[in-house]
């Protein structure tokens, strides 16, 4: 039987929309339940300026009194209740949204209903600490969360629900890998879908792993649907994160880990928030800074400067922020960071107006990886990014999706870079775009499969110009490429060598192809006495097609890859001057050191622009520190007319602006700490 | 030969090794070669002579002719360098020779475990026991240092090599010379492989430690002998001449990157072999297998920076002539810093460190944890040298306020009641984990090596303590921690029985569930410490039972340097300079003996961002503060030349700089 609820102000259609996003997530442990009070809650929460919080209702433990026989009751419900607290944070005009996982039951859930369990090659079930793993496809997930679903928001006044670890889960939290499900579930239905039996591995040279691939994509996509419309038969303002049917909200996440591999990605703030605001615009995005320093260390914080770094990152490229922490505000054991996030909340809480409805003023597009940490294909994205933020040019990033449907007409260059799998229909925009103008540049295999993840017979993308791919040559050492025309690479006017190091795509091209740089294969490295090379081939490092109006170029290697494992100059200076001289692109000009990000926004409301900076230089090796005060910094910067006047988000103080042309200012702002924000007003200039 | 014949004393040191390429002697010319040199303000060339090829006419029948000596002879490139009052160190290798000649002696070449040779391209690695390098080098040596007026000499992959220039592991060498002198010393196989429980192999390691330094001795007779006037480079037991290391990078080298390898290599050197000189090299290329494009400009330039911070001199390190070489872009930068020495090199003769901490670190001790501590001291501006063991046992530590010994695990028993003693005369003596537990053979103690840690019995060390934490205590002493309660805790923990005088700080929360979110709290606390305190004669013994150091060289977070940085300064009550100089800028004090003046200097790293190293930030409104025993007379830029603001109040000397960008050495004379 539904109660009557006390309604929060949220309950206007799409009141997502209408609301700056400073969400705090306090993952609540059961025991936190004990003593919790909601006032203090909420005092905690305002302190901070929170205007939503992400709290865990449901799933793992129900954290109200539930009457699902399938709900594992939190047995710690001694203080005051979720109703209590919604009801309270409401008072404050705080939204607050469920948090969901409905990933693992206890251990006697399974033991009525085994055949929920996720199972293994080796046919075991995943037992970590009495929490089972269960299958996606299972009735558990399948019926049954939908049913928890339901239970929680009519009893529970919830503005929105996230959930997390959806999907297929093969991970547990120490990182164990335990493979492709083998459970009846999926068995049944991958059999209905392609009558195949599941792989036991994931290995794309495995057709039928291809194929559970597209299965995986398949059924996601209608379990995404069917919640959706679950969620919205309840109460239609019910914000569901992460949910493209409904559009709303993109929560990503900032986070470390003890296992991952070096480099750290000194982006991820920046990388989460473009991603999340090209893909799905005009979904929202709510990037989280995740306290803690690994999944095993919960209660000890990364540095307050790599926090504050992220939530910087966030702001400058236009989305919301939120702050991940374990426990509750008022008794984790780590508070190192609450100033540094304070401060960020506070600017924002400031000046929201500001930050209302920025869309991105980028004129070129990277395209984004699925977030698989450490493919290939991440390697090669993130070096990209890099390429692209350090030598100050203005981009966006999206996902393969959303390439599909995204116009590329306010871009001047569409990067695809090293990504194996393009659609016919994408590499058709692709070629379209080259034709009325625009440049692609793709790197290495990009486009040599298709949708179906199967590999091409012909080359994908005929803007490139490539008549046919002879050999993809892995293990390339002591290779290089010879700088052969130094007008074209002015950064190499007192260097002739470039090295390449992986991966050489063997290609022929047609006549029109222009080719520079001339591969040099392996040569002997020692010992020094013999170091020297005597073979220099016609095989090029860099092709540019003149295609229609526009063209497209082509890295047959990976210098992305390259430069995010090794970070050498040599390769990111050669980039740099394609970009520059090769593809004709402008990048933000003046005197920024590579380790400061530049983004430039339009305000949507009130027709002006707003230029970010974001002082990188705290990260120092695998460390974060504060970053260094960087005075007198110059740039120029696109506008769309006369400039009335630029002035400081942060200090209030207008800037002095020179117009270098019709479209071009340079600015001179006198100090940058971790973040600058100007507001560029259009306009006659008032004297 | 007396002090005052030896070239190099006191002579400021700035290298350049122009590693020849056998094609490169086929047009190379002397007085272009000089020309180059000049350009940088070298004043000390190396040149490769002989062993892989012999880069002059030779008439030895086993030394490889080169057939590319159709340019300017060595002969005559050393005749030019001297004419400029340019030194010449002969670059040997004996470590390989040419295919022909293993054919004819194939007892020379080293054997792996499965009695297969190396032949790298047709160069064939030969053991070190073997007559090539017994019998033929020494011959070739004294052939090159006769016919060639050369100033010094460089062995290159000297002794027992192992791996061949694509990284390939080969293992210990079976060939015959090195089975039969090892048994004859040991009555023992030789050991398959390098495995510190196998006894044979701790043999194994005593075998080459000696028959390394016989070699070393041999070697030396020889060049004496002949050329009692030449600099022996690495030579440590006659403790003269060069010290010549290497800062470089490899691409597959695993990660986090170590931006302080200049820094440390000249810091070890100079502390511990002070009457040497330091030349530690920036190699110009990313690897072998790219000799022919170079690091970064300002990573080469840091790593100078590095180096004179540091008490040492200058070095540069490429492929082929700087004529013909084919990535220059750091050449600008370079000369900068050599023009630079050239102008002050006399400030930089006869520096004495002021360094109030000793860092302590041996060839096989635990690198992770050193340079965690490493960064620790640098990042919160600690003056500290680094101490080699057992060499520094010759060096006083009288002037140490505190010595670490980070996990050195092998320690000799002289090594060990030396840092007793020294903890006794009242000095703080902190070590961590498993520091001492193994003498110098890697046999395992039976009890706990320092009295001075006030311990009577180790009970285990436990690897598996992921999802571990200490539950902070004493937080007066731990002002960083005022609002974080917990420091987390990976890897070893040592499980001790401790005296009772012997203060424990901090608690043990042991592995504990982190997953999901909703079970993730601890509900046990124990009382094994953190770290503990034990007063000893005048000092104290201070022992973290733990690795700090290797947590924040791998991870890089606060969270453990905080720790560090609060225990040195807060219980062992180390000082540490005082100011607004953030992490990212090293510093460093000498004393230029003599001249009643003293060195200040400043590296800013600022630009080492991820994997990369760009040009670092300029930094604005500096201070700097420190305990000095006089108000100065003057306080100077030698590299701007120009005076600079300071105060001097109670004892403390305060200096204001407006600017650093990527070095500074003020001179403070009293």
């Amino acid at each position: 039987m539904q109660r009557t609820i006390v309604k929060g102000k949220n309950n206007e259609e799409q009141w997502w929309f209408k609301r700056p996003w400073r969400q705090l997530q306090t993952n609540l442990r059961e025991i936190d339940w004990l003593d919790i009070d909601a006032e203090r809650i909420v005092a905690d929460l305002k302190s901070f300026k929170a205007t939503s919080v992400l709290i865990n209702s449901s799933g793992i433990v129900a954290n109200y009194p539930t009457t699902h026989p399938y709900h594992f009751q939190n047995p710690y419900l001694q203080g005051d209740s979720l109703e209590t607290i919604i009801e309270a944070c409401h008072r404050a005009d705080i939204a607050v949204l469920a948090r969901t996982d409905f990933s693992k039951v206890r251990r006697p859930i399974y033991e009525l209903h085994p055949e929920w369990a996720y199972i293994s090659n080796e046919g075991s079930i995943v037992d970590y600490n009495g929490d089972v793993h269960v299958c996606f496809n299972s009735q558990y997930q399948q019926r049954h969360a939908f049913e928890i679903m339901k239970e929680t928001l009519d009893l529970l006044d919830f503005d929105g629900i996230f959930f997390n670890a959806g999907g297929y889960q093969t991970i547990d939290y120490s990182n164990n890998h335990h493979g492709i499900c083998q459970c009846d579930n999926c068995r049944t239905r991958f059999a209905a879908m392609y009558a195949l039996d599941l792989p036991l591995v994931e290995d794309m040279n495995d057709p039928v792993y291809r194929k559970y691939l597209l299965f995986k994509q398949e059924t996601s996509r209608v379990y995404e649907r069917q919640v959706y419309d679950f969620v919205s038969g309840i109460r239609t303002n019910i914000l569901v994160a992460n949910n493209k049917a409904q559009g709303a909200l993109t929560r990503g996440e900032s986070h470390a880990e003890i296992y991952l591999p070096l480099p750290n990605w000194q982006y991820s703030g920046s990388d989460n928030t473009k991603h999340a605001k090209a893909s799905h615009y005009p979904m929202l995005s709510v990037n989280s800074s995740a306290d803690f320093v690994g999944i095993e260390y919960r209660h000890v914080a990364v540095s307050p400067h790599q926090q504050s770094l992220r939530q910087a990152q966030n702001l400058a490229n236009g989305g919301g922020m939120c702050y991940y922490i374990i426990g509750r505000v008022d008794n984790k054991a780590d508070r190192s960071a609450y100033d540094s996030i304070k401060q960020w909340y506070h600017y924002h809480a400031a000046h929201e107006q500001e930050y209302a409805n920025l869309t991105s003023k980028a004129d070129i597009a990277i395209l984004m990886n699925n977030p698989h940490p450490r493919t290939n294909a991440e390697w090669e994205y993130q070096g990209w990014f890099r390429f692209l933020a350090e030598n100050h040019y203005l981009f966006d990033s999206f996902s393969k999706g959303a390439a599909e449907t995204v116009p590329f007409d306010r871009y001047k260059a569409v990067i695809v870079h090293e990504y194996e799998q393009l659609g016919d229909a994408l590499c058709r925009k692709l070629d379209e775009f080259a034709q009325s103008g625009g440049t692609v540049i793709a790197v290495s295999k990009a486009g040599f499969r298709g949708d179906d993840l199967e590999l091409r017979e012909q080359p994908a993308l005929e803007c490139l110009g490539i008549t046919r791919y002879k050999q993809v040559r892995t293990g390339m050492v002591a290779a290089y490429l010879k700088v052969d025309r130094k007008d074209a690479f002015p950064r190499f006017h007192d260097n002739d060598l470039c090295y390449v190091h992986g991966t050489y795509v063997y290609a022929d091209y047609n006549e029109r192809v222009e080719k520079y740089l001339k591969l040099i294969p392996p040569h002997h490295y020692g010992p020094p006495e013999r170091c020297y090379y005597t073979i220099e081939t016609d095989h090029p490092g860099v092709t540019v097609h003149a295609y229609g109006k526009g063209k497209g170029i082509y890295f047959p290697w990976e210098p992305g890859k390259q430069f995010t494992a090794h970070g050498h100059t040599n390769t990111i200076r050669l980039v740099a001057d394609v970009l520059e001289e090769l593809a004709g692109l402008d990048p933000v000009r003046g005197n920024l050191s590579p380790m400061v990000e530049v983004t430039l926004h339009r305000n949507e409301d009130d027709g002006s622009d707003l230029l970010h900076l974001v002082n990188g230089s705290g990260h120092f090796g695998t460390s974060y520190y504060a970053p260094i005060t960087m005075h007198d910094l110059e740039l120029t910067l696109p506008v769309e007319g006369g400039v009335r006047e630029a002035r400081s988000l942060m200090t209030g103080e207008a800037y002095p602006v020179e117009e270098e042309n019709d479209s071009m200012i340079r600015i001179r702002i006198p100090r940058l700490e971790q973040l600058e924000a100007v507001k560029i007003v259009y306009g006659q200039a008032t004297s | 030969m007396s002090q005052s014949q030896q070239w190099w004393r006191n002579r400021p040191w700035r290298q350049i090794q122009t590693n020849l390429r056998e094609i490169d002697m086929r047009d190379i010319d002397a007085e272009r070669y000089v020309a180059d040199l000049q350009a940088f303000n070298a004043n000390v060339a190396m040149i490769n002579t002989a062993g892989i090829i012999a880069s002059y006419p030779t008439k030895l029948p086993y030394h490889f002719q080169s057939s590319y000596l159709t340019g300017d002879s060595l002969e005559e490139i050393i005749a030019a360098c001297h004419r400029a009052d340019i030194r010449v160190i002969a670059r040997t290798d004996f470590s390989k020779v040419r295919r022909p000649l293993y054919e004819q002696h194939p007892e020379w070449a080293y054997k792996s475990p499965d009695g297969v040779i190396v032949d790298y391209n047709g160069d064939v690695h030969v053991c070190l026991n073997g007559e090539y390098q017994q019998r033929c080098a020494p011959e070739i040596i004294k052939e090159a240092i006769t016919e060639l007026d050369v100033d010094g000499i460089f062995f290159n992959m000297g002794g027992y090599q192992v791996t061949d220039y694509s990284y390939r592991y080969y293992g210990i060498c079976h060939c015959d010379s090195c089975r039969r002198a090892f048994a004859k010393a040991y009555g023992l196989d030789l050991p398959k492989e390098e495995d510190l429980r196998d006894p044979a192999f701790r043999y194994y390691r005593q075998f080459q430690a000696s028959t390394l330094a016989a070699y070393e001795d041999k070697i030396t007779d020889v060049i004496l002998k002949a050329r009692p006037d030449i600099c022996i480079a690495n030579c440590l037991r006659l403790q003269e001449g060069m010290i010549r290391q290497e800062s470089n990078t490899a691409l597959d080298r695993p990660l986090p990157r170590w931006p302080y390898s200049a820094s440390e290599n000249t810091k070890w050197a100079v502390g511990t072999y002070p009457s040497m000189v330091s030349s530690n090299t920036t190699v110009d290329f990313l690897d072998f297998s790219h000799r022919h494009v170079a690091v970064s400009p300002a990573q080469q330039q840091l790593r100078l920076a590095q180096a004179l911070a540091n008490g040492g001199g200058l070095d540069y390190y490429l492929i082929g002539r700087l004529d013909n070489h084919e990535d220059r872009s750091g050449f600008a930068g370079i000369k900068e810093m050599f023009r630079y020495h050239a102008t002050h090199g006399e400030q930089y003769v006869n520096l004495e460190s002021r360094a109030e901490v000793a860092l302590l670190n041996a060839p096989v001790a635990d690198q992770a944890e050193f340079r965690g501590w490493y960064r620790v001291l640098t990042e919160h501006h600690f003056l500290f040298d680094v101490l080699l063991v057992p060499q520094a046992l010759q060096r006083p530590w009288d002037k140490y306020k505190a010595i670490l010994v980070p996990d050195v695990r092998q320690l000799s028993d002289e090594v060990v009641s030396r840092l007793d003693a020294y903890a006794a005369a009242g000095g703080t003596l902190v070590s961590t984990c498993a520091s001492g537990f193994e003498n110098e053979c890697g046999e395992a103690r039976t009890g706990p090596p320092f009295a001075s840690m006030g311990m009577h019995d180790i009970l285990s060390l436990r690897a598996d303590n992921r999802a571990s934490y200490f539950k902070l205590d004493c937080k007066e002493r731990f002002p960083r921690f005022v609002d974080t309660d917990l420091i987390y805790l990976d890897t070893d923990y040592v499980f001790a029985a401790y005296r009772d005088e012997t203060k424990r700080y901090f608690r043990l929360v042991p592995p504990h569930r982190f997953g999901p979110p909703e079970r993730c709290y601890y509900t046990q606390v124990t009382e094994h410490p953190g770290f503990t305190v034990h007063r000893y004669g005048s000092g104290q013994g201070i022992y973290i039972p733990w690795k700090p150091g290797e947590h924040f060289y791998r991870h890089g977070y606060t969270n453990t340097s905080d720790f560090a940085a609060d225990l040195l300064e807060h219980v062992a009550g180390v000082p540490r300079l005082r100011g607004s100089l953030p992490p990212m800028v090293e510093a460093t004090l000498f004393e230029q003996q003599s001249r009643d003046a003293t060195l200040l200097q400043l590296v800013n790293g600022t630009g080492h961002f991820g994997v990369t190293f760009f040009a670092p930030a300029a930094l604005s409104g500096l201070e700097v503060g420190f305990a000095y025993e006089a108000a100065p007379q003057s306080v100077y830029s030698l590299v701007a030349e120009a005076e600079r603001e300071f105060e001097y109040r109670a004892g403390v000397l305060t200096i204001k700089l407006d600017r650093l960008e990527l070095f500074e050495a003020i001179k403070i004379s009293r």
